[in-house]
This record gives structure tokens, sequence and C-alpha cells, in this order.
């Protein structure tokens, strides 16, 4: 069945070309312990040469190889490149929200895209990729694989989904801790508000597992360019409250730079690797900084 | 002291008032929907209510206080009966007016008896109609005032009808400043005297007598058109300035036919019953008229019972004969002020309120106060805009 063409642009595939999700944690059975003496054993499938790349242990190289071309390349087995991305994916229905001047961009769109990104770079690189959808209390799971196939099946989930509802509760994400493996690569894509998948994050993180976050704000709610009486009504708790725009502006600015500030430096204190993303912002860049190597993300906002 | 509004449909302005309601309502309404997930970080602001929600209470109320007054102000408001009761003195403008201004001294309120009433140290006015204007006098000043009217000897300017007023009048006379021009008093001179009307019988006994003396008492009881009877034998010379003969007999004199030759309107009562029917439209009684040669008179056929004239005991018997010797009595123009006088009655007074004369304005003293509470409200109104959090 053909890929829903119209969720990954195909730009945006064309430079995610060059984009790699680095692991930051060893891999399970790496070069310290009793793996380091299975790397040339017979018995461990060899998967591929990889190109060396700073940071490597200089025992992986292989130079047998090295005296064949001169270069240096790495040799990987078979569970050394089982990585794992886990895509987890904020469906409540504060993902809906949309700028007033451009409605049709949300963030949930955003966040689909997002999502398709990293699919696509971990099927590039051979990596088993798995979905999980946290909306409507429940938590909708796509255990993971490889392949074209698989990527196709994951593209029709975040087609079909719609954001509504709430983040699902304690005992709707123990299925979560049974799903994602320890070592595996998650990136949680949300919008940063609710701050139980904040705790979800600093958990998987502490418990062995590579976490990276991106929080999607919209336009509106990080400028609040708005002017007029306004009756603002929560998505998903149903208020209503009636305020001008104009008089509120500063005192939400505050507050809402103030709960962002309080998200990064609770993902930092933790070790998850997080960003800020705006609506207006291309989608490459946040792909780029969160997935690849650390270097390279340099303070991107 | 009444309060009275002189244009009451002024105070259809009051549903102006309701303006200010609907606007202070009306905010309401323009608060637009908007989904926003990040509202948790938003200040705490009003719920919108579902009951209807007025705005500024203090504000509105202000501003419906002055469109109240506004449609006030526009009703003409008057305060009647103000100063306690006054005494007015009215001057006839025929009056001498060294005379009326020594009359007037000591009077609250001295106003000449002309339209508009104006105060007797202006100029004495051109004269109106005396009789209407003691009526409006009578109706437009406050009821507990008292009124005293200084007339000239000669009234001028009567009514048709006896002058009654609402209230007791004390009259004084006084020398006349210009006299009434000669032609006037050439035209009604038959009204400064009563008319005079010659009775003339051969026989005192007759039964008709008794039928014309009543009526001669009722009209000389009626003071505004008294008529003089000149009762004597038939043989008897006619008064000169008789304007008709009553002949009872059964022919009339020769006096009397050549008096009716000359114009004088003759009424036998008796004779023969010959003659032609006058018509009922033309006459009040029955009457025949008879030609004799150059003479014509009118005559009643004898016997002057009721039983042949049932209008002998209708009670308005004395003004059908009148009519018939004098014609309709005209309205009097002039008269004697003493008979004038004598002929006012005084009338029950409807419940009115009576008043006009002496109302103070409110109109101007009210325009101050709302131009006060205007600025009051324009101050508060800019207050509150600039005091808004922006």
């Amino acid at each position: 069945m053909a890929a829903p063409s119209g969720l990954l642009p195909a730009e945006l595939r064309a430079r995610l070309r060059t984009l790699a999700i680095v692991p930051r944690l060893p891999p399970p059975h790496g070069p310290l312990g009793q793996n380091a003496s299975h790397q040339r054993g017979a018995g461990l499938e060899f998967s591929r040469y990889r190109a060396y790349e700073q940071g490597d242990e200089p025992r992986r190289i292989d130079w047998k190889l090295y005296a064949r071309s001169d270069r240096y390349y790495v040799r990987e087995a078979e569970s050394e490149a089982a990585l794992t991305v886990w895509v987890i994916l904020d469906a409540s229905a504060s993902m809906a929200q949309a700028d007033i001047d451009a409605p049709e961009r949300d963030k949930w769109r955003a966040a689909r895209v997002l999502a398709a990104g990293c699919i696509e770079v971990a099927l590039r690189q051979g990596d088993r990729f798995g979905l999980l959808l946290a909306g409507e209390g429940a938590l909708q799971s796509t255990p993971p694989g490889t392949g074209p196939r698989h990527r196709d099946r994951c593209l029709l989930v975040l087609d079909r989904a719609q954001p509504s509802g709430a983040w699902p509760d304690e005992v709707a994400l123990r299925a979560a801790w049974s799903q994602i493996a320890p070592h595996a690569v998650v990136l949680m894509v949300g919008d940063g508000f609710e701050p139980r998948a904040t705790e979800l994050a600093t958990r998987l993180q502490a418990t062995c597992r590579d976490v990276r976050s991106i929080a999607i704000s919209s336009v509106d709610e990080r400028m609040f360019a708005l002017d007029g009486p306004y009756q603002f009504e929560d998505p998903e708790t149903g208020a209503m409250v009636e305020l001008d725009a104009a008089s509120v502006r500063a005192s939400y600015l505050e507050r809402f730079a103030g709960a962002r500030r309080e998200l990064e430096r609770r993902l930092a204190a933790a070790g998850v690797r997080h960003l800020e993303y705006v609506l207006d912002q291309p989608l490459e860049r946040p792909l780029r900084a969160v997935l690849g190597e650390p270097r390279l993300h340099a303070a991107v906002r | 002291m009444t309060t009275v509004l002189l244009y009451p449909l002024g105070l259809a302005a009051l549903a102006a008032a309701l303006l200010p309601v609907l606007l202070h309502l009306a905010r309401r309404r323009m608060h637009r929907r908007l989904p926003f997930a990040a509202m948790r970080w938003l200040p705490p602001g009003r719920a919108p209510r579902r009951s209807l929600r007025i705005e500024e209470p203090g504000l509105l109320a202000l501003r419906v206080l002055l469109l109240t007054l506004a449609a006030l102000w526009l009703a003409q408001p008057v305060l009647r009966g103000w100063g306690g009761s006054q005494r007015w003195i009215a001057v006839a403008p025929e009056v001498d007016p060294a005379h009326a201004r020594q009359a007037g001294a000591g009077f609250d309120r001295a106003v000449w008896l002309a339209p508009g009433f104006p105060r007797l140290s202006d100029p004495a006015p051109a004269s109106g109609v005396l009789a209407s204007l003691l009526r409006e006098l009578d109706a437009r000043v406050p009821e507990a005032d008292r009124v005293e009217v200084l007339l000239a000897d000669r009234v001028d300017g009567l009514d048709a009808r006896a002058l009654r007023l609402g209230r007791d009048v004390t009259w004084h006379t006084g020398p006349a400043a210009r006299s009434i021009p000669a032609d006037r008093e050439a035209g009604d001179r038959e009204t400064l005297d009563p008319p005079l009307v010659a009775l003339r019988y051969e026989d005192a006994q007759a039964p008709a007598m008794r039928w014309l003396r009543a009526a001669a008492d009722a009209w000389s009881a009626n003071a505004g058109r008294k008529v003089r009877v000149d009762e004597a034998a038939a043989g008897d010379a006619l008064p000169a300035d008789a304007l008709a003969i009553i002949w009872v007999g059964e022919a009339p004199g020769e006096a009397a036919r050549a008096r009716a030759r000359d114009g004088a309107m003759l009424l036998q009562l008796g004779g023969p019953g010959e003659g032609t029917t006058v018509d009922a439209a033309a006459a009040p009684l029955p009457v025949l008229r008879v030609r004799d040669g150059p003479d014509a008179w009118l005559r009643m056929p004898d016997p002057l019972q009721p039983a042949q004239y049932p209008q002998l005991l209708d009670p308005g018997f004395p003004h059908m004969l009148r009519e018939i010797l004098l014609g309709a009595p005209a309205p009097p123009r002039l008269a004697h002020a003493d008979a004038f006088i004598e002929g006012v009655t005084k009338t029950p007074r409807h419940a009115m309120p009576s008043g006009g004369l002496r109302d103070l304005d409110l109109q101007a003293p009210l325009a101050v106060l709302i131009a006060l509470l205007f600025a009051l409200e324009r101050a508060l109104a800019t207050g509150r805009r600039l005091g808004r959090p922006r």
C-alpha cells in the first residue's frame, strides 16, 4: 500500500538524508564487558562496516580493512546495530492548537512531520522503529519493526490519528514500560504542557533509555500577539474565561516563559536532550539538533 | 404648589433612557471565542456568565438619570402656585392712566386687562374682548389669589352671554381716558339702553294681559337683555323710541298702524282669525300676517288661552315673544359698567388645574443641572477608560 506522501514533504526528506540518529548511550553489548571479546570472534553476526567517527573506541577499528583501504572502519555486529527508535507522540487535545493567522498549521501536523522524519531516518539506517500515541486517555502502540512496510504502517497510524482527550494515566502508561526496552532511543514529541509526559521522559532517561524531546508551541502561545477581547477556551478541560488580550499579554508571557524554562531545567537535569520548536520555523533543524551529533546542537532554538 | 408639565408629550423622550442600558449590556457579545491550549498560564479572568450582566452600574445609573432629566426638560416643567396667595388688580385699557397707576399701588400684581396681560407700568395697550380677557384672567390666576378689576364707566367688547367667573371679583369703576368711537356708539345704541316695547290694551282685564304681564316681568328680570314695557290704555300716546307695539284688542289704532308703517313691529293679540299663516321657521309663535291696505301687522287671534296656544305654558314664551317683536337679540357689545357688573355671576369651577400667569419656569435651573451632570458623566467615563490596564 502506498505511503501517505503528504505527511513528509519530499524536500524535507531530501535534507534528512544527511541526518543520522546517534545514540548517546553505549550499546547493550558494547566494547566494555564481555562483548568486547565477542567482537572479533565467530558466532556474532556481522552487520556492517561503519566509517570511524570521533568518539568511537579505537579498539573497535578493523585493522584488516584499514590495511586494505587505508581508511578507518568500525565493524558493527548485529546486536550493536539493533538500535530501536521509539517515537512517543502527544496526541492530547492541546496538540490541536493552531495559530489564528495560520489555522491549517497546527501543532499536531508539525508533530506528525517530525515523527515521520525520524522514522525515515531510522529506516534508512536499518534500525527498528516503533510508535506510541498518547491520547484519549490511552496509549496506542505500534510495536517496532523494520523495513518500508513497517514505515508505511506507522505512517498510516499517524495519518489516521487525531489529537483529542487527555494524557493517559499511570495504569495506561505501564504498557510503555514493558514495550520500550532499555538502550532504545526515544523521541518524545509534544507541546510540553503535560507534566506527566515530562515525568515519563525523565524516568525513561533515568532507566537507561536515550530520551530526546521536542516541545512544540504555536506562534500565538509563544508571542501572544493578540488584541481585543477574547473568550479563551481550554480544549482539554473546556474551561472558558473572558479577557482582554492586550491587557494580559505581559503577565501571560512571563508565566509561559517561566514554565518553559522550568521544563528545560527539569529535562536537562535528567539528561534528556530537549529542544523548543515554534511552528513558524523550518522542521529540519529540530530533528537534526535532537537526533544528530551533540556538537551540532549549539543552542538551536 | 404643584409641578406641571406644559408639554407632556416630551416625556416620550424617556424611551431614550433605555439606550444606555442596552449599550452596557452589549459588550458581552464582543468577545471572540478562541481555543487556547496554554490557558493555564493566562491570568484568572471573568468566567462568562449566562445571565444578563450590566457593566459599571454606577455610570449606567448616571447616564439614565441624565437622559431622564433631559426628557423632563423637553416636557417644560413649571412650578405652579408658588409664593402663596397674591393680590391682583387688572385695569381696563380705557381707564385714565394716572388713575390706573394710582389704583395699582399696593397690589402684588398689577396688569392691564389686555391680551398677554402686560404690566401696569407699561404704556396702555390696545383693548381686547373684555369678557374673554376676564375669563382668561380668572382661569389663569391661581385659585388662592384675590383679583380686583378696574373698569371704565362704559365697557366695550362684551360677549353674547352673561359673564360667569369662578371666583369673587372686587369691581371698581374709574374715569375713562378715551371715549368709545362715535360711530360705534351709534350702531350699538339700542344695547346701551334696553329696548322699549309699548303695550296698549283696550280692556285692562283681558285674559291675554295676564300672560303679557308675566312675560314683561321675565324681561325685566333678565339682567343681560332687559326689555322695557310701557303699559297703557289704547288711547294713550305711543312713546317715541318704542321699537315694538303690542295691541291687545279687536283692531289696532291708527297711531299704532302709522308707527308700524314707519318700521316698528306691531303684534295684535285678539281679533278675527283672518290672515296668512307665517311659516313656523320664521316665527316661533303661530302668528298670522294681516294686511289692510298699505298696513301689515302680525296677529294672534282670540282666544289667547293655553288650549289654543300651548306655547303660553312654555317657559321660553317670553323669549319667543321678544324674538317676534324685536328679532333675535344681538349680542351686546357695549354696556354701562354698572349694568355689566351687575350681570356677572359666579359659577362653580371645574376641577381643572388653574394658573399659568405666574408659573415659575423650571427649564433654566434644570438645564444647569443637566449640564453639571453631563460634565460629571464625561469625567467619569474618560477616567475609567484611561484607568483600564493596557
